[in-house]
């Protein structure tokens, strides 16, 4: 059960992709940035329902794109981490942060 | 490559379409895998096909799933969850989710669990919903508990239950006021012609009042009236819906056409409404009886009678009424019965509800077989319970684990009440499908004259049975268990191998205990069916009266007046017919009577013995009675003991002479032999007196399992023994069954050929009832074999139960003394001494059990003495093959965790440690 305020480690991930990918951030790209940097393979099913449970927790937004000819005719989603978002990664870098201090040579 | 092809699948993008909400965003995500799809495409296009597919399914599932979670949460928002975390429904919840999980974990005793539930409750189902259709619905009649049975008792002659006198009920409907309607019926058969083909067919006949008692209104058209049913009225019938629907294909203008029934003109005047059945019989069609009134007396018991009582009137104050009237009766009524001759055989009414005369005496099998289901589901429930304790002792540390971090013991029960719960909905969901299937098995192999079967289904107040049954089923299962961690002790538990020796006792004598029930249950079972068995074989040892029955071919033919007029010539016919069956390649033997044994179309009159006048207004007993033609013993295979046959000069000759049974011979003399040359007659009173000629072999004509009757055969044409009463001088009857012996029997076209035969006499005659002798004895013990069947099954499953019960706690036990038994045998016990040792364990379980048992059985056996025939509740052999056949495989099922304790090896025992 998740609390109040805090992400899940998944989320985390997806929007810190959001963010690296910039203006790119599209569904396939986040697939992709996710596999590639954090070498985790996901379903396009649990992506994207990730994906709209941040924005229900308003931690990020969409805009619409008009389509491009080899989708069929169909609109593109572009995605943005919201201010929230971005307080929320904070947050979670800042109890890492504590949690890590001192552990340096346990962990390495 | 085609521009098809790199378009993704249809199949999986119409899913989508389906799935995902018709938006910028749900189009969107197809637009994403579309993208994708077409660049996986250029690689290959199987690959970026089956990526698509993958995809596809997950969103589908994902959003499926999300959808779901938001109706279940009403808000995504998650701070609204916060201090919920506790409640009733979501501690259930985690209950649930905890025990279906550890379920998944163990699916060997989950399945065999369920599987044993399943059984139990839908063995229970199964009975019930038999018990339910046929025995607790009330009649698919308006109001059918003001409906009653109208019947006579006369015990002053050894009558204990006979049908109704048309005089009786015309007094009771003119003179009588606690009916609101009174109807007489009674079956028989009618040939049909004038169609495609003649026919002979079922009908019933009915007085005006019998559908206004029932208060069932015909589909089309009106019901009898009072008019219809006068002597003088014309002819008028009405179909059933069945036959409305396939002679006449559903025509909405039947009323008003016409029907040749017995060769009378009769105008169609209604069609019955689909599903009415007239006490569970479904003719062709229904006939008015028409009385004349002054052919009436009191007498000819042999109409069957209903009635509707009034509102507020019980059968007590009807019964008293009907008392009062009789005297009226004989006076209004003269020709029959005197005053003296119903008080003689204390002739008095008396009425049962109108279901009673529906189901008969089926209820006696249907609650044996209820108890047997409801021994099966406790046998099954001792099982699980076992189980469970099994598995709960495997789980003694997570319980103390729990126990420790705070959890209440209220909270460690209803996890264990979860899990059984969810056994109990798995076990009735695959229950209510084992019954569902095993009813069709039931109603395939019930017999045809079970009452009732068509109301037979899976019910409302069967499902809800089968939800109470399975409650019941898993609150005695969690019962131990859950009393079990009452008194739960958490250091002992956390001890390493925590072997609290007392308490490990006091388990093990819960387990013995449930054991011990389990083989009791089987026992009683086992006895019961023991039981069965023996009251079948005693039913197949009766001698029924006749001969290899599966040779015999027996069908009916009539003869309506308005074919030939003339007895003589009409009881000629007959001879001829059988005569050219006779010439039929094949045939051994033909015989003609009135009734073949078991077929219930015997007549039943008065007899008077010249050696043994009655005193003064004393009755003369009543016997069954059959017109026979000459080499129907000989068809039928019934030994003629003294005398001869009738023979064909008798019939010719009008001759005074009779052949009667063994029994009816023995009652007046010593022997078969000196009962011939004696006379005896029938009639109004004594002087019409007949020779006896021949003595036969008795006949069992009242079903297999009834005393044999005793019958009288009168050649099928003779003077007319009741000439003054109705006027005719010669007797013969119009309807003759047909015993055809011949090897050829049951195969293809021996049939047409007797059909050929007999057309080839008259081809108006219509044959009905075409079945083997062998069928009608089937039909005679149909109740007990199916009884035995359904009680089989049973035992094998209790029994099966039983020994998987025995099996798994000795095992349990053995596995349990590993240790000990290690250090026996390094203290150099022998093989054997272990063996004897478990095996002892088990031989004091079935021991306790055989004994409990017995005295059980010895109970409960007599609830069924009903079912039973030629053998007593208390049969010595059954009792003693049981006991031993009980013990031999429970010691069978301790033989093998015995043979496994016997190998243990010291070391390996001790290591474990």
């Amino acid at each position: 059960m998740k609390r109040r305020g805090t992400i899940g480690e998944f989320e985390q991930l997806v929007l810190l992709a959001i963010l690296q990918l910039k203006s790119e951030a599209y569904g396939p790209n986040i697939s992709e940035e996710l596999e590639r940097k954090a070498g985790r393979r996901v379903s396009r099913g649990a992506l994207y329902s990730s994906l709209d449970r941040l924005q229900q927790k308003g931690l990020l937004q969409w805009e619409i794109e008009v389509a491009s000819s080899d989708r069929g005719g169909h609109p593109k989603r572009r995605f943005e981490v919201t201010q929230p978002g971005i307080a929320a990664l904070r947050e979670y870098r800042k109890a890492l942060t504590k949690l890590w201090a001192g552990l340096e040579e346990v962990l390495g | 490559m085609s521009a098809g092809q790199l378009r993704p699948p249809r199949v999986a993008e119409a899913l989508l379409r389906k799935v995902l909400a018709d938006d910028a965003v749900g189009r969107s995500v197809i637009g994403d895998l579309t993208e994708e799809h077409s660049r996986r495409a250029l690689l290959h296009v199987g690959a970026a096909r089956r990526w698509y597919w993958r995809e596809a399914a997950a969103v589908v599932f994902h959003s499926t799933r999300d959808r779901f979670r938001k109706r279940a949460v009403p808000t995504t928002d998650v701070s609204h969850r916060v201090g919920r975390g506790d409640g009733m429904l979501r501690r259930t919840w985690a209950d649930l989710r905890f025990g279906v999980r550890t379920l998944w974990r163990t699916p060997g005793f989950t399945v065999v669990a369920a599987i044993t539930l399943a059984l139990g409750i839908g063995a229970n189902t199964a009975i019930f919903s038999l018990v339910d259709g046929i025995l607790l619905r009330p009649l698919p009649y308006d109001e059918a508990d003001g409906l009653v049975g109208v019947w006579n008792t006369a015990p002053g002659v050894d009558v204990e239950q006979i049908t109704q006198s048309p005089a009786l009920h015309f007094t009771y409907e003119d003179e009588g006021t606690v009916f609101e309607e009174l109807g007489l019926w009674n079956r028989g058969t009618v040939a049909i012609t004038g169609l495609d083909e003649a026919l002979q067919e079922e009908a019933i006949w009915v007085t005006d009042g019998t559908f206004r008692a029932l208060r069932v209104q015909p589909v089309v058209g009106r019901r009898f009236s009072r008019e219809d049913d006068a002597a003088d009225a014309p002819g008028t019938t009405i179909l059933s819906y069945r036959y409305w629907r396939s002679q006449f294909g559903g025509d909405p203008d039947i009323i008003g056409r016409t029907l040749r029934v017995d060769g009378n003109v009769r105008e169609i005047i209604g069609v019955m409404p689909p599903d009415f059945r007239l006490l569970g019989n479904d003719p062709t069609i229904y006939l008015p009886m028409r009385w004349d009134r002054s052919q009436v007396f009191v007498g000819q018991f042999s109409f069957r009678s209903l009635g509707r009582l009034k509102p507020g009137v019980t059968p007590e104050q009807a019964t008293a009424e009907m008392t009062r009237l009789l005297p009226i009766a004989v006076e209004k009524f003269p020709g029959g019965m005197k005053l003296e001759h119903v008080e003689q055989a204390r002739l008095a009414p008396f009425l049962t509800p109108l279901k009673t005369d529906v189901i008969g005496n089926v209820g006696d099998v249907l609650w044996v077989l209820l108890g047997t289901a409801a021994m099966v589901l406790l046998i099954a429930c001792a099982n699980v319970t076992n189980l469970s304790l099994v598995r709960a002792e495997g789980r003694d540390r997570e319980v103390a684990v729990r126990t420790a971090m705070g959890a209440a013991r209220i909270r460690i029960a209803s996890q264990f009440i979860t899990e059984t719960a969810v056994l109990g909905v798995v076990g009735c969901a695959v229950g209510l499908g084992l019954a569902y299937g095993g009813l069709q098995v039931l109603l395939a192999i019930a017999p045809t004259n079970l009452p009732r079967l068509e109301a037979i289904s899976i019910s409302p107040a069967v499902l809800l049975f089968t939800v109470a049954v399975a409650v019941l089923a898993c609150l005695a299962v969690s019962l131990l268990p859950v009393l079990r961690y009452g008194e739960f002790n958490l250091v002992n538990a956390l001890k390493e191998g925590g072997r609290g020796a007392s308490s490990s006792r006091q388990r093990n004598r819960i387990r013995n205990t449930l054991v011990v029930a389990q083989v009791t249950l089987a026992m009683v079972l086992l006895i019961g069916s023991g039981l069965m068995i023996r009251s079948f074989r005693a039913l197949m040892a009766v001698e029924p009266g006749f001969r290899s029955p599966e040779s015999v071919l027996t069908l009916r033919v009539s003869i309506p007046s308005a074919e030939i007029e003339n007895l003589g010539e009409m009881a000629q016919t007959h001879e001829l017919i059988a005569r050219r069956i006779g010439e039929i390649p094949g045939v051994t033997s033909v015989g003609l009577s009135s009734s073949i044994t078991m077929d219930g179309m015997a007549g039943f009159d008065p007899i008077f013995v010249e050696q043994f006048p009655l005193s003064e207004g004393q009755l003369p007993p009543v016997r069954t009675f059959k017109w026979i033609g000459e080499g129907y013993f000989e068809t039928m295979g019934n030994p003629v003991l003294a005398g001869r046959p009738i023979a064909r000069a008798d019939l010719h000759e009008r001759a005074p002479v009779v052949v009667i049974t063994e029994n009816l011979a023995l009652e007046y003399w010593d022997s078969p032999a000196e009962a011939l040359g004696k006379r005896i007659g029938t009639g109004i009173e004594e002087g019409d007196w007949r020779t006896i000629v021949g003595v036969v072999g008795n006949v069992r004509d009242n079903g297999m399992s009834q005393d044999a009757a005793t019958v009288v055969y009168w050649p099928m044409i003779t003077r007319n023994p009741w000439e003054e009463l109705v006027g005719d001088s010669v007797f013969a009857s119009r309807e003759m069954a047909y015993a055809i012996r011949s090897d050829r029997t049951g195969t293809a076209g021996f049939l047409d050929e007797i059909r050929r035969a007999i057309w080839s006499v008259n081809s108006n005659l219509p044959l009905a009832g075409v079945r083997t002798l062998e069928d009608i004895l089937d039909r005679s013990t149909a109740r007990t074999s199916f009884t035995l069947v359904m009680l089989g099954v049973a035992t094998a499953v209790a029994l099966l139960l039983g020994a998987v019960g025995v099996y798994g706690v000795i095992s349990y036990v053995v596995s349990q003394r590993t240790r000990e038994i290690g250090v026996r045998i390094a203290l150099g016990a022998q093989t054997g001494a272990v063996m004897n040792m478990v095996l002892r364990h088990g031989l004091l379980l079935a021991g306790t059990g055989v004994a409990a048992g017995l005295l059980a059985a010895f109970g409960l056996t007599r609830l069924m003495s009903s079912v039973l025939y030629g053998v007593d509740p208390v049969d010595a052999i059954t009792y003693v093959t049981v006991a031993v056949g009980t013990t031999v495989v429970v010691l069978f099922a301790s033989y093998l965790p015995a043979r496994r304790a016997a190998g243990v090896d010291p070391l390996e025992a001790l290591r474990a440690e």
